[in-house]
């Protein structure tokens, strides 16, 4: 009897177990079914309308027609963006290579090592809008501290974030990469610290120089975690807007690229946001979301592009 | 009289600390008048001549270094045991850039704290200077608690609602995770595989498209100008974290769990007694970043706040930052909004970097 009454709560218990572990699973997949695959789907569908306001009833199926807006720039300003977003995607490499540099520095020194990581870290903590700021203060054509040093060494000033769109996107290049190298010294380290000591003996022992061991055992060795950065900075960059949103002070005072009226400071997302929360009558929403459908095809193709590559310089078996 | 090893040794002494002070400290000098070359003159100066004959000087001293190197060094089987050998704490070459760096990373934030202790009037002036000659002035802070009468926006009550957004949103958010993550890590259910896939690829949704029709969504659903579409979605857990935490919860032996059940404990006695304080670790790590991501998070609150009550810290700086030209007031209000995240950064700065460098699979 004993056993039975084990055998059916052993039987019950097991049904019963298995919905909850289900359950206990789903949370994630059903905050995306709510909040992401609703929008998604919504997009799709509005992307192929004509829509000015939240209000759905009044969509007017256009069919194709805002793709080809955004593909062929019918409202002048498309291209332009990508131009800014492309130039401030630059911020990538360089940032890499910054930290790969600083990385091997540290990783080489013997002493205070955990307190120089942890001061290249502290950017990373900071929002990037009080870094937006700092920068401001700091490249003030005035009162800057660029500024005053070029005065004092006999340069004329440079109006940083006003003169031209090459001074605007230095400066927003120079702030990402300042905010941006703390993550990736970090990474760099800890790869680093992974490559087995006695290469770096042998190769100093067969009297390689400094360079030759970075080039034949350090960048083979971390080319996966700098294929990782790449990667995923790239996707990072490509939908960023809150940089030069910030420098430009919600675009007070931007320098246009040539002589059209396409701000500098609008890279591809904050083009998108403009077209639904700044002007709605003049883009609306179905131009938003073929925009933004054409952008994540882009960020795909950049990142399988990004993945050919890498499987050419990417080393997994050291 | 200096037998021939000796003499080589005092060379290859000699050559090496100075090669190795002062080759840094050319390059940094190269690289700096490189870089000023670029800029225009200012009338009558002759700054940019100096700075190119600065350049040449120092370029062509580092190639006489290098080909002197190769040329009396390279080939002596000495040199490159006294190389190898050398295994000092810091390499005096090293210094230089090292020093650099972390000035350039810490000068913006001195700068920013200075900026918002001068007084209005200092700050504000065309000359800049390293530091506020007038004396402390802390006046700025005072105005940013009673600038928000006549806006609505004070950066405590920002401060506090930030808080609470993060707070909620990241501790019910890594709840819901890690009970997915024990889930797919432990239990065994149908479709297990399929459900771990579909949610592997919700990671690739991109979030430029979903961005204007998801306001349409929280308009519909009534949640505009509310906090709920900055809490909510963050309340049900991310894809990256399940994943992350399940790889950790993958390195625990099945076994302590075997030996639970044996002793009578269900899958959620396991899971409380077993899994999150042996998760711990890897739980704070999560936690601490989840939070600085939420309390940093810039574009949702923009989108869906508009009424300055219940702005978070950084839409509240970035209305400081569009509408008021004073300076002190803009770096006060930035210090002030850094303050909590650099705290928490100096009590868990350990586990943070760590954390880092777990949650992106290379370590760990």
């Amino acid at each position: 009897m004993q056993k039975h009454m084990d055998h059916c709560r052993k039987r019950k218990k097991k049904k019963n177990g298995e919905f909850t572990s289900v359950l206990a699973a789903m949370g994630p997949l059903i905050g995306f079914t709510l909040f992401g695959l609703i929008p998604l789907i919504l997009a799709t569908v509005v992307s192929m309308t004509e829509l000015h306001s939240t209000n759905l009833s009044e969509m007017e199926f256009i069919g194709l027609e805002n793709y080809k807006t955004v593909i062929t720039n019918g409202d002048n300003r498309t291209y332009a963006s990508y131009l800014s977003t492309l130039v401030f995607a630059l911020n990538v490499p360089i940032c890499i290579g910054i930290a790969l540099y600083i990385a091997n520095l540290v990783n080489r020194t013997k002493i205070g090592q955990r307190f120089l990581r942890s001061v290249f870290f502290i950017p990373y903590v900071c929002s990037t809008v009080v870094i937006g700021l700092t920068f401001r203060i700091l490249f003030n054509q005035e009162s800057g501290v660029f500024n005053t040093i070029l005065t004092s060494l006999g340069f004329e000033k440079v109006g940083w974030l006003t003169e031209s769109p090459f001074t605007f996107m230095t400066s927003t290049i120079i702030m990402t990469v300042w905010s941006g190298l703390g993550f990736c010294i970090v990474l760099f380290q800890a790869a680093l610290a992974n490559v087995n000591e006695s290469y770096y003996e042998a190769a100093r022992i067969d009297g390689a120089s400094n360079f030759q061991i970075f080039w034949k055992i350090t960048w083979p060795a971390i080319s996966p975690t700098t294929g990782y950065l790449v990667t995923m900075k790239m996707i990072w960059g490509l939908q960023a807007m809150t940089e030069t949103y910030i420098l430009s002070g919600n675009n007070t005072v931007v320098p246009t690229w040539g002589s059209s009226d396409a701000w500098v400071s609008d890279l591809v997302v904050k083009h998108i946001y403009n077209m639904v929360f700044v002007n709605p009558y003049q883009y609306g929403y179905g131009l938003a979301a073929a925009a933004g459908w054409c952008l994540a095809i882009v960020v795909l193709i950049v990142t399988f592009l990004n993945m050919k590559l890498q499987e050419r310089w990417v080393n997994y078996d050291f | 009289m200096i037998s021939d090893r000796e003499h080589v040794s005092a060379v290859v002494k000699i050559t090496k600390t100075t090669g190795e002070w002062l080759t840094p400290i050319l390059k940094l000098m190269a690289v700096c008048s490189a870089v000023l070359c670029c800029f225009r003159p200012a009338e009558g100066s002759n700054s940019r001549k100096v700075c190119a004959v600065i350049l040449l000087i120092t370029v062509s001293m580092l190639l006489l270094f290098r080909i002197y190197h190769k040329r009396m060094l390279a080939h002596s089987r000495e040199y490159r045991l006294y190389r190898a050998a050398f295994s000092k704490k810091i390499e005096p070459g090293d210094v230089v850039p090292l020093l650099v760096m972390l000035a350039s990373v810490l000068i913006p934030f001195y700068i920013l704290v200075i900026t918002s202790l001068k007084s209005t009037i200092e700050a504000n002036d065309i000359t800049f200077s390293w530091f506020p000659k007038e004396g402390i002035d802390v006046s700025s802070y005072r105005e940013l608690f009673s600038y928000g009468t006549s806006t609505g926006i004070t950066m405590g009550r920002a401060i506090i609602n930030s808080f609470v957004y993060a707070f909620i949103q990241v501790f019910v958010g890594l709840f819901v995770s890690v009970v997915s993550a024990y889930a797919f890590a432990k239990l065994e259910f149908k479709g297990k595989k399929i459900l771990y896939r579909i949610l592997i690829m919700t990671m690739m949704m991109p979030g430029c498209v979903t961005m204007t029709t998801a306001y349409v969504m929280f308009e519909w659903y009534g949640w505009t100008n509310t906090p709920l579409p900055l809490i909510v979605p963050g309340c049900l857990g991310s894809a990256a974290t399940v994943m992350f935490l399940r790889e950790y919860f993958m390195g625990i032996p099945d076994g302590l769990l075997e030996a639970a059940r044996i002793d009578g404990a269900g899958k959620w006695r396991c899971f409380f007694s077993i899994m999150l304080p042996l998760g711990k670790p890897a739980l704070v790590a999560q936690f601490i970043l989840g939070f600085v991501t939420a309390y940093n998070d810039f574009v949702a609150p923009l989108i869906y706040l508009n009424d300055p009550g219940k702005y978070t810290v950084q839409v509240a700086l970035n209305f400081v930052n569009g509408t008021i030209p004073d300076q002190t007031l803009i770096a006060s209000a930035g210090v002030f909004s850094l303050v909590p995240m650099l705290l928490l950064y100096v009590i868990f700065q350990k586990r943070i970097i760590n954390g880092i460098a777990m949650s992106s699979g290379l370590k760990g």
